[in-house]
């Protein structure tokens, strides 16, 4: 089984530095793209490969270049590589970035080109200060190495990259929110339209692309898009870094081919539930993503089929819910995080997170009612898509929604029972 | 000029406008917060939120 995204992964020991990228064949789709392609053909490669964004929303990457103004008219844009890896449970970027830092500046190179952008930036989570070393050291070799900077292996193409460490926010990873945030505003989401490919970053064409999603592209350039679509067990292309946290005998995180199922990956890479615990349900793609349940354990992980389940592949990194864990309190603690991490800019998210989670902690401590959970069902409907400026509110409705769909007669003992059942 | 229906009633109004404004022009008492006249249209407060139905058929 291929995996090219982790294959110069050594864990436990530092990545390779440019030489030894190099020998393992690094930057030779820089070269490909440069000497072989007009920058409409790499979009269209990557188009064809079906390649579609690791953020979360899962649109087609080679579809949103392909929406960037290519009539030689603009002499700016930007290409944005979106590290800021925030959501609960997640840590896929990470894996990457302090594992290869070449493949994403190779990734960035070539996504760069195909949209003739002359100025990049890594917008890094604040926390991620190894990470954010790592990529400078690796960034200073690429420049000495010509493969950054004025006229690119004397191609004329001219790329210039930037590392820039956010303070942390979860509202920076929103793409909007992080332009804002780059321009040295408070990072609040903007009205689409315009979408940022036409105009974004200080007003300029700007394409944001998730790290996992760049990583990606140097291997289609390399291999071609019909081999990237064979990597997958389903129509959605390539291999997918899955990750699972919770009570099970070995979390982690493993690059599999897109499309394997829940099951697998819970029972053959994670060890299954930990002796003791019995399995409840689980967040497939980190906090903002719905609950599944049992029924669902053969669902395969990918885009199409996860949304049918009624739920998202998010970022692919799981979230596992046991029996010996109180399924409201979970739930709590991840409002209380959505609210706090509210940007306060729109009015339903601002206000309504942090009565959520007031309610969610009333229902906890055993001093809820009835009422508060019909309550509860209305916010998740008002602070649904389309009410808000961005995706946070509704995002932070998803695992409420179905956690009251799937668990309600755990909610309802918490208020028969005046308290958790849990804690007795 | 286009033709829109509030509440039963048909009105001619400036398509170039934005939708609280027109409705505070025909005397329509909408509650609003973020917006002004100076500043234009933001959308944050959602105070002035109304529903939109696409014609007479939909009652969504």
């Amino acid at each position: 089984m291929e995996r090219p995204l982790t294959k110069n992964i050594r864990p436990g020991q530092p990545p390779l530095d440019l030489k030894e990228y190099e020998r393992a064949g690094g930057y030779q789709s820089v070269k490909k793209c440069l000497k072989e392609f007009q920058p409409k053909e790499v979009t269209k490669i990557v188009q064809d490969s079906n390649l579609k964004g690791r953020g979360g929303a899962g649109f087609n990457t080679g579809m949103k270049w392909s929406f960037v103004p290519m009539n030689g008219d603009i002499k700016q844009k930007y290409l944005v590589a979106n590290a800021d890896e925030m959501e609960p449970g997640t840590f896929k970027d990470r894996i990457l970035l302090e594992g290869d830092p070449h493949l994403l500046i190779e990734g960035m190179i070539v996504s760069a080109y195909a949209m003739q952008a002359s100025t990049g930036y890594i917008f890094i989570r604040g926390e991620y200060t190894e990470a954010a070393e790592i990529l400078r050291k690796a960034l200073s070799e690429a420049y000495n190495a010509g493969y950054l900077g004025k006229n690119i292996l004397r191609s004329g193409f001219t790329f210039d990259l930037h590392i820039h460490t956010s303070v942390g926010r979860y509202m920076c990873g929103e793409e909007t929110g992080l332009l804002n945030s780059l321009e040295g505003k408070r990072a609040i989401p903007r009205v689409k339209p315009p979408f940022p490919q036409v105009s974004g970053l200080f007003g300029k064409p700007t394409i944001v692309n998730n790290v996992e999603t760049l990583c990606n592209v140097p291997h289609i350039i390399n291999n071609g898009p019909v081999w990237f679509k064979n990597l997958s067990r389903t129509d959605d292309g390539g291999t997918k870094l899955y990750g699972v946290s919770g009570k099970v005998k070995k979390p982690g995180a493993w690059e599999l081919p897109m499309g394997t199922t829940i099951r697998e990956i819970l029972e053959e890479h994670a060890g299954g539930m930990m002796d003791g615990v019995k399995f409840k349900g689980v967040l497939p793609g980190g906090a903002s993503t719905d609950f599944l349940v049992e029924e669902h354990l053969d669902v395969k992980m990918d885009f199409t089929n996860l949304m049918k389940a009624g739920s998202r592949l998010g970022t692919g990194t799981m979230i596992v819910l046991d029996d010996k864990t109180c399924p409201v309190g979970f739930v709590h603690n991840m409002e209380r995080f959505f609210a706090q991490e509210s940007c306060g800019w729109c009015t339903p998210c601002r206000e309504g997170l942090p009565w959520v989670e007031k309610i969610l902690r009333t229902i906890d401590s055993g001093d809820g009612t009835l009422e508060d959970i019909d309550l509860l069902l209305f916010h998740t409907k008002y602070l649904g898509p389309g009410n808000t400026f961005c995706a946070l509110a509704p995002g932070a409705m998803e695992p409420l929604q179905s956690a009251l769909k799937y668990f309600m007669d755990d909610f309802k003992r918490h208020i028969t029972q005046r308290g958790c059942p849990w804690r007795h | 000029m286009t033709k829109i229906i509030i509440d039963g009633k048909t009105y001619d109004v400036n398509p170039k406008k934005n939708l609280l404004e027109i409705c505070l022009s025909i005397g329509l008492d909408l509650p609003y917060f973020c917006w002004h006249p100076e500043l234009g249209s933001v959308g944050a407060c959602r105070q002035c939120a109304v529903t939109r139905y696409h014609d007479e058929k939909d009652t969504e």
